[in-house]
């Protein structure tokens, strides 16, 4: 089943301009490979979903992988056939905001190739550019 | 004093936002001298040093500015949203003469050529107690279990460690054995 939150304190939002870079979110944490969004935009839970599938499937037995994002806002339509008016459409399905740098994915357990092969078939499902990266290396 | 990581610095008089983006398109990052009861000095170094400094992974640094040599430690480094480029530097200044004795975690690694005999791994200590340089305090000490037989252990002065380290725990005591676990442990007295 889809990723959604449990409750909400508001059943609909506001759209909203996504605005500058992720600041948070924008680094491989928990594996070896992260798959780094380059635009802005929304991921729907079903897209989400898809990616998780295309990605476990890829890595069965070798690897682990991550979701680093949640689909937090909801978004309404309108039914087809219907005029304009009568207040806001009912909620319709939930999207997690990506800003340019979102870490979406991460894999663990695999190499560089294996983890480029993985996320090209992620990337295909995907509604933003996204770019392969490595953990930040640490100076110590 | 040990050789280190060299970074040449060139001072920094233009300070703010505009300038700092100004001095980033040169080719330049900037980055903060302090600490060790000194003033604090806005420096700035070449941003190709600072990628080999990240590639080689060195944590302390010799920073030559105004034709003196400094020690010090990266304390910080500020990437940007991408982690393709560093975008400033702290360095802490240190005495490499002053000593410390701190606690250092054990790491296991290999698996002993034993387990398939039937040898059970057993870590007895978690840490060693070391005296070193400050800026040389290792992370953790790695201890090589791969060549160990059913019923051979590893002691701590089998330790591989830095020539700058001293293990102060006592030489005899074993940190990890392979046990045979069908053998009755020795009665207690």
């Amino acid at each position: 089943m889809a990723l959604m939150p449990k409750r909400v304190k508001h059943r609909k939002s506001q759209r909203r301009r996504i605005k500058g870079n992720a600041h948070k979110g924008n680094t491989v944490v928990f594996g070896e490979w992260g798959l780094q969004s380059m635009q802005q935009g929304h991921v729907s839970a079903q897209t989400i979903e898809a990616c998780r599938i295309a990605a476990t499937q890829y890595v069965r037995g070798v690897g682990k992988v991550y979701i680093r994002i949640f689909p937090q806002k909801s978004v309404t339509s309108r039914p087809l056939e219907t005029r304009m008016g009568k207040g806001k459409g009912e909620p319709d399905r939930w999207v997690a905001i990506v800003k340019p740098g979102t870490v979406l994915f991460e894999l663990a357990g695999v190499d560089r190739d294996g983890a480029r092969d993985c996320f090209n078939r992620v990337a295909h499902k995907l509604p933003v550019k996204v770019r392969l990266v490595g953990r930040r290396p640490v100076v110590e | 004093m040990a050789e280190d990581f060299r970074l040449s610095a060139e001072n920094r008089e233009l300070l703010g936002s505009a300038n700092t983006r100004r001095l980033r398109k040169q080719g330049r990052v900037p980055a903060n001298l302090y600490g060790f009861q000194k003033e604090s000095v806005n420096v700035s170094v070449l941003a190709e040093d600072i990628e080999k400094l990240v590639a080689a992974g060195s944590r302390v640094v010799d920073v030559a500015v105004d034709g003196s040599v400094e020690k010090a430690v990266v304390r910080e480094l500020q990437w940007d949203i991408y982690s393709t480029h560093v975008k400033h530097v702290d360095l802490l200044r240190v005495d490499p003469e002053a000593e410390t004795t701190v606690d250092v975690p054990l790491v296991l690694r290999g698996e002993p050529i034993g387990l398939k005999d039937g040898g059970q791994l057993r870590q007895l200590e978690k840490k060693v107690t070391v005296t070193c340089p400050e800026i040389r305090v290792p992370k953790n000490i790695v201890v090589r279990v791969a060549p160990l037989k059913v019923g051979d252990s590893v002691k701590v002065s089998d330790l591989a460690v830095p020539d700058s380290v001293e293990i102060n725990t006592a030489s005899d005591t074993v940190v990890a054995e392979l046990f045979d676990p069908k053998k009755p442990a020795p009665a207690s007295e």
